[in-house]
């Protein structure tokens, strides 16, 4: 066996364990193992995209979650200024109203007085007259007697209509 | 301290000097044919011999099954019944046949002779070769590196079957990334994308093939496979086979119809031919030379304790040994890596599309 000269024997058997190797390792080795590896490549890949896809989506909906906020800011700003004029109109308008009903209440009672005061001073006009008229009548029926009972007369009427 | 090192080396070596000059050239001879028996192929897995009370040699080793083909019989026994004698002076008779055993090839001894016989050139005179398909040392090694890389691949294709996509444990971690490495790093770089799908297969069965017979052959009392002639001239065979068997038009058309004047076709065709057979001989050469080279170094400092019959030597020898093996662990790795990565640089030679 010389260094340099192939020996069959070793030729033959490395050829036979050697195909054998080949067939069993590229079904069950090298297949699965390559397989495994470029399906997790392409997850990653898939991964790293929709990663980025996520992350556009998200600055796009901060962005609009901020216009969001700034729309809402505005509103609430309108709301409170609208709220704002509203009370303030409702209060003016309450004072005017307030105003035009103290004035009418006043106007009224103003009205009233004058109308009872009239009454009274007609109905007072009235009754005087009246007493004027029955105070004259018993005089002139109690003409003849005395001037006392006169003065009298006079004075019980005086206190009569007093009285009344 | 680099200089201390250097000092003390060179104190031994002047120790020692003077004993070397007592050994003779013929025992140096013997350390050759020891060196040369460590890194041939055998007939048995010999680990140590031992000298017993009453001062008898044994030897301590495994015997092989010994397989003969001749005249469509086979022969098979154990390597045992040499007796571990290989200087053809064992004669073993089976099936009415005689064998004998000389320098780890088996005779078959003609018919009536008792006893191999030598001319004055050391050859065999009285005998003929049969086919030995022995399950010889090399063999034998070839036979668990078979089982281990079968143990090693197919448990991590079947883990990486279950597990898919999964992130990689066990040994689908150690795997997996060398089998990435020979598809990204060598495989497509050489063959391309598009075509190296079809050679990964091979690629990768002969790197790990490679790689786990020069590992072997590195623990001691190894067989010396990858730095067997007939195992690298097998896989380059493989590398030429598949080379010109998927060569496509291009890689035809520059071999018969080089783009070249037509005058210079009587020069440029022959040596286009003889190209395609000396890139993959060049493998078998690469392989070879340096696994044994390696294998010859290690035992070169093993025998110059030996030489020299000096235990002083000894420490040197070991240091020199331990980083020869730790060399040789880059260089398992690094010529499975060159082998796989010339192999896939002539395939992908063979299949691209244009120049």
């Amino acid at each position: 066996m010389n260094l340099v000269t192939p020996d069959f024997g070793l030729i033959f058997w490395t050829s036979i364990v050697f195909i054998i190797l080949l067939l069993i390792l590229k079904k069950f080795a090298w297949k699965p193992i390559i397989d495994n590896v470029d399906a997790r490549n392409t997850k990653i890949k898939n991964a790293l995209m929709s990663a980025e896809e996520a992350e556009k989506k998200m600055i796009s909906l901060h962005a609009k979650n901020d216009e969001i906020i700034k729309k809402t800011l505005l509103e609430r700003d309108n709301l409170i200024k609208e709220a704002k004029e509203i009370s303030n109109k409702i209060i003016s308008d309450a004072k005017n109203e307030g105003n035009k009903k103290k004035e009418q209440i006043i106007k009224n009672a103003n009205e009233k007085i004058k109308n009872d005061e009239a009454a009274l001073k007609a109905d007072f006009n009235n009754q005087v007259g009246m007493l004027s008229i029955e105070i004259s009548k018993k005089i002139l029926s109690k003409e003849l007697t005395d001037e006392n009972t006169h003065q009298d007369l006079i004075a019980d009427m005086i206190k009569n209509m007093k009285m009344q | 301290m680099k200089h201390l090192t250097n000092f003390i080396i060179l104190c031994f070596f002047l120790i020692t000097s003077n004993l070397s000059a007592e050994s003779s050239k013929s025992s140096e001879k013997s350390f050759v044919d020891i060196i040369m028996h460590h890194i041939g192929d055998s007939h048995e897995l010999h680990f140590f011999n031992y000298t017993d009370k009453n001062n008898v040699n044994h030897s301590f080793s495994i015997p092989l099954p010994i397989i003969l083909f001749n005249n469509n019989k086979f022969d098979i026994f154990m390597s045992s019944e040499f007796n571990h004698n290989d200087d053809g002076s064992e004669v073993v008779n089976i099936n009415n046949k005689k064998f004998s055993k000389f320098h780890e090839t088996i005779y078959q001894l003609n018919y009536g002779e008792k006893k191999l016989l030598f001319n004055e050139n050391h050859e065999v005179i009285n005998a003929s070769k049969p086919l030995d398909l022995s399950i010889t040392k090399n063999v034998f090694s070839m036979f668990i590196s078979l089982l281990l890389l079968l143990l090693i691949f197919v448990s991590s294709g079947f883990k990486a079957k279950k597990e898919n996509i999964t992130i990689p444990n066990g040994f689908l971690s150690f795997t997996e990334p060398l089998v990435v490495f020979v598809k990204d790093n060598i495989a497509i770089p050489n063959i391309g994308v598009k075509n190296h799908k079809k050679f990964l297969p091979y690629l990768l069965t002969v790197f790990f093939f490679i790689f786990i017979n020069n590992l072997l052959g590195l623990i001691p009392s190894g067989a010396n496979l990858t730095g067997n002639i007939a195992v690298t001239l097998t896989l380059s065979f493989f590398t030429l086979f598949i080379t010109n068997i998927s060569g496509n038009k291009n890689y035809w058309k520059h071999i018969f119809m080089p783009s070249v004047p037509l005058v210079l076709y009587p020069i440029m065709v022959p040596i286009e031919i003889i190209g395609v057979i000396t890139k993959p001989f060049a493998l078998m050469i690469r392989l070879f030379a340096n696994i044994t080279a390696g294998h010859i170094i290690i035992l070169s400092l093993i025998s110059l304790i030996f030489i020299f019959k000096s235990i002083f030597i000894a420490p040197i020898s070991v240091g020199f040994v331990l980083f020869m093996n730790i060399l040789e662990l880059l260089v398992a790795l690094l010529q499975a890596y060159i082998f796989t990565l010339l192999s896939a640089l002539f395939i992908g030679q063979a299949v691209a599309e244009h120049h």
